[in-house]
């Protein structure tokens, strides 16, 4: 099995708003392996973008990550701070750095040299007053620096600003970023590499976004709903272009969408978010053919069949509930829309737990047929067992 | 660079036509004013002869349609009259008043931009602390203030009751003070225009200053927010780049088409403010113009009041070209 390059854990983002406190993210558990493309999925207001920008550390007040661990692993800046003795474990495990409890000025160069970000709306994930090329050169820029450990304060920009012949951009960046245009398929990357954004359309400014996530040569990807807003023709562009470079590279893919047809094909495991919470996690064949979670279940009907164009659509009911802390429901979030909700489910909020069939297909759900709930059974009265019989699912 | 000069060219055609309007307004203000300058210029006890006589030598006898020929094509020349007061020509009045009103203006409006910019995007960053909340007020404070009252109370406690500072006039010219200093040696002249500038600026100023503070710190703030800075702090950007070439810069449209047009407006003088610290420029020439009709000296000032304001609208345009690629000069 691939080593994990990131190990999540408990990971919960908070927005204190006037309005009360929202849980946005609540103790979320992940790994992303080596080379592994992990698709996040759920409806809009589930989490999942905010789970992408914690783990580049952009949230911004009134948000705050409140608690969790973000183990990335790393041996040789792991080696550099293992020296450190104090704090030193939550600091260091192993080849692993938590980059939560690392100095501000490490957290930072990481996000410039390790994580790359794909933002979800090309349009306005670039400034509209400086050049596509100039963009990326900096962000090329950024990396070498970054690496280089070199700092940049204000006196820095204010000679840059006044003399012509000190740019924050090398001339070697920008001719990185012509390469990089060129590697994303852009057209006439020299000349290109010169417009604005709004001379860009949807598409090739996607494409112009990956180059730019592309610049600092990331270890883990976060792609954050990168084919919304386009035609279907040019997501599937971006998803192959997307295939491509994790073969080439090696990186690991953390994709963040609601489009389950590019989760089909892209995705090596699946997550469904629900709420802020993770309801399920598994290699992506088995959670679209065996879903364990009733929302995933639910997530999947709402499909159309293209094997059955007469098949209904089923909407899951109802509507993602109110974040708000003071108005979540104590047990299970998706209670309330559950057509397998019991009254259990209102009061416990199950955790994340292993599915009896095993390779690493996990659940959280008090109906779900997972292992402890399996051991359980069996000691438990013939009665229940029957019941589960009933269902459908069989025991041995 | 064709673009710019094909931008310069139209702009200056239209400002043109502005110009040529604002002359013709000024015109048709003067032939429906009922005060007869020769009335005035005459003696009290002088006879109709004498009226008729002067009314002649101004050339108020002719068709007004000529008159505004003439006026036109003197204009045209650089020529814009003799004044009916003194008699002296038009232009020379209005370029001795000018330096003093342009060394206010640009003082003032300097004053306003190096104060409210880097406070407004102090502001900002420090949203909802004690620092933005101090300056929010004293901004509303700058807003809200009459200028005139703001220069009395200063004459009244700073040069006044302390002595700090001189209460008003303009004994010498930043160019005077400046020639005192290279060829003589002589410091005198500088610090005696500072200690004169120092009350008129900041009157005159602490309004821009209130109102550029607030649309910068809104403008920085609106960028701030903005999914491009995020994307920017994930690429790493360092932080001082980061606010000027991506929150700076594209906050700074309204800021900049505000101060144009308010170095427009001040060019023609700011007749409260001289009027309070007796400053010789065109807003104290204006007042007492208006204050006999000397109608050639109002309009020769007016037209360069209208002519300003195209300048700088031109040079608006231009800076936010620059700064804004979606903004086509063309």
């Amino acid at each position: 099995m691939t080593p994990k390059i990131l190990k999540v854990r408990d990971l919960t983002t908070r927005f204190f708003t006037d309005a009360g406190q929202v849980n946005a993210v609540s103790g979320l558990n992940f790994d992303l392996g080596q080379g592994e493309v992990l698709a996040v999925v759920g409806e809009s207001g589930s989490g999942k973008s905010v789970t992408g920008l914690s783990l580049m550390d952009l949230i911004e007040a009134p948000g705050e990550i409140t608690d969790g661990e973000i183990w990335f692993r790393s041996p040789q800046l792991a080696d550099e701070l293992g020296g450190q003795k104090e704090k030193e474990k939550e600091v260091v495990d192993g080849e692993y750095v938590n980059v939560r409890a690392v100095s501000p000025a490490i957290r930072q160069s990481l996000c410039g040299t390790e994580f790359g970000m794909i933002f979800q709306d090309p349009g306005a994930a670039f400034n509209p007053s400086l050049t596509v090329g100039e963009q990326i050169a900096e962000a090329v820029e950024c990396n070498k620096r970054l690496d280089r450990g070199d700092t940049y304060g204000l006196l820095d920009l204010i000679r840059d600003i006044l003399s012509p012949k000190s740019s924050f951009v090398s001339s070697e960046s920008y001719e990185r970023a012509i390469e990089l245009l060129d590697r994303v398929d852009i057209p006439d990357p020299i000349d290109r590499v010169d417009e604005y954004p709004h001379q860009f359309s949807g598409g090739m400014l996607q494409r112009a976004m990956v180059a730019q996530a592309l610049a600092s040569d990331p270890t883990v990807l976060i792609a954050d709903e990168p084919t919304t807003g386009l035609d279907v023709t040019i997501q599937a562009g971006i998803v192959d272009l997307l295939r491509e470079l994790r073969v080439e590279t090696g990186m690991s893919i953390l994709i963040i969408t609601h489009n389950l047809g590019v989760v089909s094909e892209i995705a090596d495991r699946t997550a469904v978010m629900y709420a802020g919470e993770l309801f399920e996690v598994g290699p992506t064949p088995q959670v679209f053919e065996r879903p364990a979670n009733p929302y995933t279940d639910g997530l999947l009907g709402s499909l159309p069949d293209f094997d059955d164009p007469n098949a209904r659509i089923e909407p899951i009911p109802g509507n993602v509930p109110n974040l708000l802390a003071h108005e979540m429901p104590s047990g299970c979030s998706f209670a309330d829309r559950c057509p397998k909700a019991t009254e259990e489910c209102a009061e416990i909020n199950p955790p994340l737990e292993d599915l009896t069939e095993g390779d690493d297909h996990r659940v959280a759900c008090l109906h779900a047929e997972t292992t402890r709930r399996v051991a359980e059974l069996s000691v438990e009265s013939p009665i229940r067992a029957d019941s589960r019989v009933d269902s459908g699912v069989t025991n041995e | 660079m064709k673009e710019v000069l094909t931008f310069l060219a139209r702009r200056s055609i239209q400002g043109i036509f502005v110009v040529w309007g604002v002359i013709t307004t000024v015109f048709l203000f003067r032939v429906i004013s009922p005060t007869n300058p020769a009335q005035l210029m005459a003696p009290d006890d002088a006879s109709p002869e004498l009226v008729r006589q002067i009314e002649e030598d101004l050339g108020l006898t002719e068709p007004i349609f000529v008159q505004y020929v003439n006026y036109v094509i003197g204009v045209v020349q650089g020529d814009l009259g003799f004044s009916y007061m003194t008699n002296t020509p038009v232009l020379r009045r209005i370029l001795h008043a000018l330096p003093g009103t342009l060394e206010l203006a640009v003082a003032a409006l300097l004053f306003a931009v190096i104060v409210s910019i880097p406070l407004g995007i102090f502001s900002a960053m420090y949203r909802g602390t004690k620092i933005d909340s101090t300056s929010n007020l004293v901004s509303l404070g700058g807003v809200s203030t009459p200028n005139f009252w703001l220069a009395i109370m200063m004459v009244l406690f700073i040069s006044v009751q302390f002595g700090l500072l001189p209460t008003s006039g303009r004994p010498i010219g930043l160019g005077e003070a400046t020639g005192l200093l290279v060829f003589q040696g002589d410091f005198g002249g500088l610090s005696s225009w500072v200690a004169h500038m120092i009350l008129p600026t900041i009157a005159l100023g602490t309004y821009f200053m209130a109102l550029l503070f607030r649309l910068t710190r809104n403008g920085v703030l609106e960028e701030m927010g903005k999914e491009y800075i995020l994307a920017a702090r994930g690429k790493g950007l360092p932080e001082p780049l980061l606010m000027y070439r991506y929150v700076l810069r594209n906050s700074l449209t309204p800021v900049v088409t505000v101060t144009g047009l308010q170095l427009g407006g001040l060019i023609g003088g700011s007749v409260v403010v001289e009027s309070v610290f007796a400053w010789p420029g065109l807003g104290t020439l204006f007042i007492r113009s208006l204050n006999v009709s000397d109608w050639p000296m109002m309009q020769g000032i007016l037209i360069l009041v209208g002519a300003g304001y195209v300048l700088t609208n031109i040079a608006v345009d231009f800076v936010n070209a620059k700064l804004n690629p979606q903004v086509d000069l063309a």
